[in-house]
């Protein structure tokens, strides 16, 4: 599904140079659950906003399905986001001043999905994840928990082939964070591709790989061991 | 302690610089506008108070209607003067009459120069007595015997340069001589009309060997002085009975006397034949009422702009609190800097009105100064006015910013504060409807302006040259002149008339058939030589026209309007035949010609009358004016040629000519000024609200950049964010435009039923303000939405 050919990235700021990322190569197959860890500033964020299209390399290729990224203009990119990608963010990134079901139904309302059918998806994924009460209520009302619920329910709501989680369960209790992380291994069950950046070995465990960077680079690629029930 | 609050608004306006100075600089132009027109508006009320006895003086006005003729004239008949002061001898303590010889333009003669002058006057001595005239050479009694002539030191110096005036003689229009015998300071700039030249009225008694006695004929200005004690309403009183003493039988049931106390005259007088043109009083409260808007747009943008840039406030207020401060010492903390801002900007605000006193004079045609505002004290009052602004301006932010609870904005993100707020969408609301107004009044002046200078008058105004005779050997040569200007190559057609046919007119009386033989009637009339019609294109409707060929049309023909046939009860051609007969002659009607607007559009068609007059004397005297129609577009030289003409017949008198459109467009000086006045202001409103609206939607978008980061990441196009953002300002703007059409439907049908002529008002000036509020505001959100979208999503949501 996603494949990252010498892929790097480099900032400049105050004439600095840094190499947030240093030709990184990496596969990812459909239905997949990928988890990246690595220290602070390891480029791990750097790595999932460009594969999440709202960043782009300064060198190397992405394809994704097969489809040069690289070579897309801002336009086809950005449809490309629309039609496949969704995010999860720690802070969770959900806007004040609408209500539940409005943040939820946000995505389809790009992609241009009928108010009637908007509807529907938006309660179906609210009832999946369990906040269908709460769907008149602002972000400001609901507990951490809740509102990441919210968030992956408008990460769903699209239907779509890849989910990129920046530390999901940063901002949440232990309790918290086990419930959303189970709900994104039902997500990945169900056939959802997932990349996951985390600093927690234990959220790791819950996916299938664990890609290691350091500095930028990719320093190690293995299968996950499982350390929950 | 006020230290630190300066400090402290200083370091907010470095931390907010943009903000802080599209704040200042808006309410430093809408301050400047404000005083702009403060000083228009004192200025206008300070016309002829500076006389020490300007409470005491009034002028006599009469009124007549009679059959069809409705006049107000500002002037009476040469005996009023005397005949008034005789009579109340215990109310009136002096007067004096102005008389021009019912001339614009004079010409004088020194030696072997010639001038020509238009502030020239025939007074009574006493006219030292009832103005303050400072005489600066000779004495107040200057004027006591005939002959004698009084300049002012402006004309002294334009006739004599630096010789001694006194004494120097100077010939008025070729005929009379008169001495020089006192020089006098020149009149102020706030005076309802201007003289430089003045001379003694007795000179007239003494070439007729008699006084003019016509209680009819009404020409001279006369200003009264009533004694100390005395009240104008005595008078007034009285005056009928005047009336009812003096006058003729035969027109004193038609006629009253008023008066018109003489600091009125300038802003409240709008008669027929008035000394000079005045200003209106209307157009004063309109700019009052504008620079009141001004005022609220730029307050409401510093109220907006405090309250939203309040976000970064929030801790500070908070740790006041905290710290013990109580909720008076913030208020009083904020007053203190909004009190500092206004004072700032209002030092700013002099400086640029200042620099734009010149070009606003220009305009305005008049000699504005800063100083007459700060001067005697009236500094003080901008001191108190830079106070109760900034107290207005902050009591709003100063209350809302000290209301809330520390512990809230210590505790939660204290960076959304003041992010949605009801109060500064209607703040917003009330500057677009504010605006709305201006624009559609503006809007609705130029269309009503428009109108009146492309209105059909019903004659042709175009190419023809209008050249003044009056007073000059022409008025007795007539003939002869007219037929070498006939020859001139290009001249269609010339004739002679009274009066400059579409700007005023004269009433005349009458023995019309069929009404009282006892009495005369008047009417508007205009005396014109032959070819009248024919030189402006007015249709004969049934009858003939003027004809050299019928030789007695001047003594025994008249032409009339069909407002006239229709005044008199008749048809068309009933009219033909029926006497019309006027003061010597033994006219009957010839023709009846369609209704032409023969006054300003201001008035409606009235009944009219064309006639020739009857003896050489009154075509002499009445005709005073030439009108050339000519057919080419080489006007330097036409007037060349007519220029030799006139010279060869006038000694080298200089030629006084106009061209009849500007002439007839000069009579809606006042609208066009009104016009200029209110667009150069509503501009100015739209300038200082656009300024606000920058600053309103760069905060609220700078405090939307992380929502519409996450926009854009779940696939918002830019075309999302614009519409997002637009959406609230132009709710807003279609609410103000329906409030605004509200307001302003019922002023503005006021101010058009002033006029005869007036447009209908339609959608367009209303559609005109909604589309210009909704380019501003699209134009500034489409702006700030494009930098949103550009902006780089994944700083704004990844690192707060």
């Amino acid at each position: 599904m996603i494949q990252l050919n010498e892929i790097s990235k480099l900032f400049l700021t105050e004439e600095i140079e840094t190499t947030a990322l240093n030709k990184v190569n990496i596969t990812i197959k459909k239905g997949e659950f990928v988890s990246i860890m690595g220290p602070s500033g390891c480029g791990k964020s750097t790595l999932l906003n460009i594969l999440g299209l709202i960043d782009t390399p300064s060198s190397g290729e992405y394809h994704f399905n097969e489809a040069p990224v690289h070579s897309m203009s801002e336009k086809q990119r950005s449809v490309l986001r629309k039609m496949n990608i969704s995010f999860i963010f720690q802070s969770f990134n959900l806007i004040d001043e609408l209500s539940v079901f409005e943040n939820v139904e946000l995505p389809l309302i790009y992609t241009k999905v009928k108010a009637s059918e908007r509807k529907k998806r938006v309660e179906e994924v609210l009832e999946k994840m369990n906040m269908m009460h709460r769907k008149s209520h602002f972000p400001q009302q609901l507990s951490g928990g809740q509102q990441q619920r919210v968030a992956i329910a408008r990460a769903l709501v699209n239907k779509p082939a890849l989910i990129l989680a920046d530390e999901p369960t940063g901002n949440l209790d232990s309790v918290n964070g086990e419930e959303v992380m189970e709900q994104l291994t039902k997500l990945n069950a169900e056939g959802t591709t997932i990349i996951m950046v985390t600093h927690s070995s234990r959220d790791a465990s819950f996916s299938d790989r664990t890609i290691k960077l350091l500095d930028g680079k990719v320093i190690s690629e293995n299968q996950t061991v499982a350390l929950h029930a | 302690m006020f230290r630190q609050y300066l400090k402290i608004a200083l370091r907010n306006f470095r931390k907010n610089l943009l903000y802080s100075l599209l704040n200042l600089v808006g309410l430093a132009i809408g301050l400047g506008a404000c005083i702009l027109i403060v000083l228009y508006v004192l200025n206008e009320y300070k016309y002829d108070k500076y006389h020490s006895n300007s409470e005491r003086i009034y002028r006599v006005v009469g009124h007549l209607e009679m059959d069809g003729a409705d006049e107000n004239a500002s002037s009476c008949p040469f005996p009023v003067s005397k005949a008034i002061k005789e009579a109340y001898p215990e109310l009136i303590e002096s007067s004096t009459r102005f008389f021009n010889g019912q001339v614009d333009e004079h010409t004088l003669r020194i030696e072997d120069q010639v001038f020509t002058e238009s502030k020239y006057f025939m007074v009574d001595s006493t006219v030292f007595d009832i103005f303050d005239i400072p005489i600066i050479q000779g004495d107040s009694n200057a004027l006591d015997k005939p002959m004698s002539m009084a300049l002012s030191s402006s004309a002294a110096k334009k006739y004599f340069g630096d010789a001694n005036p006194i004494g120097q003689i100077i010939q008025v229009d070729d005929q009379v001589k008169f001495e020089v015998r006192a020089i006098f300071e020149d009149i102020p700039a706030q005076s309802h009309f201007r003289f430089d030249v003045l001379t003694s009225i007795s000179t007239i008694r003494k070439l007729r060997g008699s006084e003019i006695n016509s209680w009819v004929w009404n020409p001279c200005w006369t200003y009264i002085l009533l004694k100390e004690n005395a009240k104008a309403w005595q008078l007034e009183e009285k005056l009928p009975a005047f009336v009812s003493s003096h006058f003729f039988d035969a027109e004193k049931d038609n006629i009253s006397l008023g008066l018109q106390n003489l600091e009125s005259i300038h802003l409240y007088s709008d008669l027929d034949f008035e000394i000079a043109p005045n200003s209106k009083a209307t157009y004063v409260y309109i700019l009052l009422v504008i620079a009141t808007f001004i005022l609220l747009i730029a307050l409401i943008n510093y109220i907006n702009l405090t309250t939203a840039t309040a976000a970064g406030r929030g801790r500070e207020i908070a740790m006041r609190k905290v710290l013990g401060s109580s909720r008076t010492q913030l208020i009083v903390q904020f007053l203190v800097e909004s009190t500092f801002w206004t004072f700032l900007a209002l030092l700013f605000s002099f400086c640029l009105v200042e620099n734009a006193l010149p070009f606003f004079n220009n305009l305005v045609d008049r000699s504005l100064s800063l100083s007459q505002l700060l001067s005697d004290g009236g500094w003080l009052i901008w001191v108190l006015f830079g106070l109760v602004l900034g107290v207005i301006a902050g009591i709003y932010p100063a209350l809302l910013l000290t209301a809330i609870r520390p512990i809230k904005i210590l505790k939660e993100n204290f960076s959304d504060f003041g992010k949605n707020s009801k109060a500064r969408k209607l703040l917003v609301g009330i500057q677009f409807t504010v605006s709305s107004i201006l624009l559609i009044g503006t809007a609705v002046v130029y269309f009503q302006w428009q109108h009146m200078q492309q209105s059909d008058l019903g004659f042709n105004k175009e190419s023809v040259m209008v050249v003044k005779i009056s007073q000059s050997p022409v008025v007795r040569k007539y003939k002869a002149f007219t037929a070498e200007l006939k020859n001139i190559k290009d001249v269609e057609s010339v004739t002679g008339m009274e009066y400059i046919l579409g700007t005023d007119h004269n009433n005349h009386e009458f023995h019309p058939e069929g009404r009282d033989p006892e009495k005369w009637h008047f009417f508007p009339t205009m005396i014109v030589r032959h070819h009248f019609l024919t030189t402006f294109n007015v249709p004969i409707v049934t009858g003939r026209d003027y004809s050299p060929e019928h030789t007695s049309d001047e003594m025994e023909a008249i032409l009339i309007n069909e407002a006239m046939v229709r005044q008199m009860g008749w048809t068309n051609e009933e009219a033909l035949g029926k006497r019309f007969s006027s003061l010597q002659g033994q006219e009957k009607i010839v023709g009846v010609f369609k209704d032409f607007n023969f006054t300003s559009l201001h008035n409606e068609i009235k009944p009219l009358v064309l006639n020739m007059k009857e003896t050489e004397g009154g075509r002499a005297f009445f005709t005073r004016y030439i009108a050339i129609r000519f057919n080419t577009s080489d006007l330097p030289r036409l007037i060349e040629e007519v220029e030799g003409l006139w010279k060869a017949h006038t000694n080298n008198r200089p030629l006084s000519y106009s061209f009849m459109d500007e002439d007839i467009e000069s009579l809606y000086e006042g609208e066009k000024k009104l016009g200029v006045l209110a667009a150069l202001f509503s501009l100015l409103s739209i300038l200082i609200a656009l300024l606000g609206l920058v600053g309103l939607i760069s905060f609220l978008s700078e405090q939307k950049k992380k929502e519409m980061g996450i926009r854009k990441v779940f696939g918002a196009e830019w075309i999302d964010i614009f519409k997002l953002m637009s959406k609230e300002f132009i709710g807003l703007v279609f609410i103000s435009a329906v409030l605004s059409a509200a307001i302003s439907i019922p002023l503005i049908n006021d101010w058009l039923s002033q006029f005869a002529e007036s447009i209908t008002l339609d959608y367009l000036p209303f559609v005109l303000s909604l589309l210009l509020n909704i380019l501003v505001v699209m134009i500034v959100v489409l702006i700030h939405s494009y930098q949103l979208f550009r902006s780089d999503p994944i700083k704004v949501i990844k690192y707060e």
